[in-house]
């Protein structure tokens, strides 16, 4: 007599395996999901991968075309080797991407919860502190920040930061205004759970789904951003390789080396189209009121 | 509606006078010295203490921020410390410069991506669907700057086709004008339009599946009249708001992108305020920048809600 054992599952990792199928079938959210990790891989072995030092010159070599000898991408206006500097300059963008967003969401979730679990006068005085915020460019705030405090990566970031925490205190303010009226939190009040508990536990756990989708937007902005700062001069100072610095100076030489503006470019385009593709797919998955 | 209009506006006011506290605020956070900057080569103390009597710069902050603002409101912003010439004046000259580059790329954003957003919509899940949006996402991740780069490479260096910057005023030759303004109104403009495509999208999908198309549709108009004739008009409101609302991301574009075609606009003032220790000049531009943003947000959200009743309400509750 054979007897059929019912396999239990855990209702969340059941819904993990069903997000992570229905994930598997969107092309272009697997395609981005490759480039990010290609580019998180790239940005890890930099200095593994980098066939030279990507800051040292060498003035017998310089404005080499692709393909020659030993440089894959050509060389720069100082014979430094392009194809090193776009590996290792992956580093800054992406530290800058993921930082600015995680610093973004560590200040903006906790405003955005307290200003819809307590509304009133709090709640009040935090919406119209993000409407100033937003009444100012990031650029400009960028430029702002850059001078008052010299212009470096960590401050760069620090401004990118401070221009996505808007979104962030506003998407997590809409989802606990929605989510505190639901019974099984009236439910957690009534029987005295602490605000901490009902917060973070509660809460917090539900309005997970556009958060993610949110930071999984800014990425991209924020490397996007970061390049915009180096390249006006304001983020990364040279001689360390950022893509944006790279096109700053290649811009000089746009009729002479034209590939020297092109692979920096790419390089930008295709980490934040991978992380707006990995983007476009979370939200189609988690989040089927604003999917398509 | 009345007290909606009324709420929003008071709202505003709040966020513009605060949003200029900031600005006075930061603005003297900056390093340097207005009164050396104005002075000079001089470094005479007395000739700075002077300096600083005669603008008020020794007065505490309150009084200055309360002597600015009122002049501000006014319209009177000050004069520019390093090249002495009236705030007011030099903003009243570059605001129709930004303002043409800003309506030139909303029009080729308007142009490219309600026909291509349309079409996503109406071909859903087709291979014309996915060039749409895997080519709204990649004007999304193209940095302008970059393609700035390129057009002046392409359109410039290579074919000779338009000059690689500068600018004319429209009115001198208007021919001039545009073969200057067209290559930055295109690179702000693909920026804006990846924006345009992806609501345009949405919205229609949302219109052509609700009743009213479902009952266009069976009363036998025609597919064209259902799509663009109700379906559109309806998608519409959603992207004019949404495009309404990226009124800041097309300022930070103009900062950079005027900075690339060396065009004299509000974009190009604020980095050379900033690099020249222009504070005055800093502080006007800024507060014209946050006031077009927070007056545009009220005009958006105003029409928006005499549009759709629904916001009005959940406003008001």
């Amino acid at each position: 007599m054979t007897a059929t054992v019912p396999v239990t599952v855990h209702p969340r990792a059941r819904r993990r395996q069903r997000l992570r199928r229905r994930f598997a079938r969107r092309p272009p959210a697997v395609v981005g999901l490759a480039g990010v990790v290609l580019v998180v891989l790239v940005a890890l072995f930099a200095t593994l991968i980098a066939p030279f030092d990507p800051d040292k010159g060498d003035y017998s070599n310089i404005f080499l075309p692709p393909l020659s000898p030993g440089h894959l991408f050509g060389t720069d206006d100082l014979g430094r080797d392009l194809f090193s500097r776009i590996v290792v300059g992956a580093r800054a963008s992406l530290l800058a991407g993921v930082a600015a967003t995680a610093l973004a969401m560590v200040v903006g979730v906790p405003i955005g919860l307290v200003a819809g679990y307590y509304r009133g006068w709090l709640d009040t005085v935090i919406m119209r502190a993000t409407d100033v915020m937003l009444a100012f460019p990031f650029l400009v705030l960028a430029v702002g920040l850059a001078v008052i405090l010299s212009p470096s990566l960590s401050n760069a970031v620090l401004a990118l930061a401070i221009s996505a925490i808007p979104g962030f205190v506003r998407i997590t303010r809409a989802e606990v205004l929605g989510l505190r009226e639901q019974d099984y939190v009236q439910a957690a009040i009534v029987n005295g759970a602490p605000d901490r508990v009902i917060l973070f536990q509660h809460i917090l756990q539900n309005s997970l789904s556009p958060l993610v989708v949110q930071a999984s937007m800014t990425i991209p902005a924020s490397i996007i951003g970061e390049a915009a700062l180096s390249y006006l001069g304001i983020g990364v100072q040279p001689p360390t390789a950022s893509w944006g610095i790279m096109l700053s100076s290649a811009q000089n030489y746009v009729a002479q080396a034209p590939w020297y503006a092109l692979f920096p470019g790419v390089a930008i385009a295709i980490t934040a189209l991978s992380f707006n593709l990995v983007g476009d797919g979370l939200r189609d998955v988690l989040d089927p009121r604003t999917g398509r | 509606m009345k007290w909606y209009v009324l709420r929003r506006v008071g709202i505003s006011l709040v966020t513009l006078v605060l949003s200029s506290v900031v600005i006075f605020v930061a603005v003297r956070l900056l390093p340097g010295d207005t009164a050396q900057v104005m002075a000079g080569e001089s470094s005479d103390p007395k000739v700075l203490e002077a300096i600083r009597a005669e603008y008020g710069l020794d007065q505490p902050w309150p009084v200055q921020y309360l002597h600015w603002a009122g002049h501000a409101v006014r319209g009177d912003l000050g004069s520019s410390a390093s090249t002495g010439l009236s705030v007011s004046a030099v903003l009243a000259e570059r605001i129709p410069v930004t303002l043409e580059l800003a309506l030139l790329s909303l029009l080729i954003a308007l142009v490219i991506g309600l026909p291509l957003g349309q079409t996503a919509a109406v071909h859903r899940g087709t291979a014309r669907d996915y060039v749409a949006t895997t080519g709204s996402l990649l004007g999304l991740s193209v940095p302008h700057f970059w393609l700035g780069i390129l057009f002046i490479l392409a359109f410039a260096v290579r074919l000779g086709w338009l000059p690689a910057s500068g600018y004319v005023p429209f009115l001198e030759s208007p021919r001039d004008n545009l073969a200057r303004m067209v290559m930055p109104a295109a690179v702000l403009g693909i920026g804006l339009a990846a924006v345009v495509v992806r609501q345009m999208r949405s919205a229609m999908i949302e219109s052509l599946g609700s009743d009213y198309i479902r009952t266009a549709r069976a009363k036998g108009l025609s597919e064209g009249a259902v799509v663009g004739i109700h379906a559109l008009r309806n998608s519409l409101t959603t992207v004019v708001t949404v495009v309404g609302l990226q009124l800041g991301a097309l300022i930070s574009g103009v900062v950079i992108t005027e900075q690339i075609f060396v065009i004299p606009g509000l974009g190009k003032m604020t980095l050379d305020s900033v690099f020249n220790r222009d504070y005055s000049g800093l502080q006007g531009v800024v507060l014209l920048t946050a006031t077009a943003y927070i007056v545009v947000n009220l005009l958006v959200d105003v029409a928006y809600s005499w549009l759709n009743p629904r916001i009005r309400v959940v406003a008001g509750s």
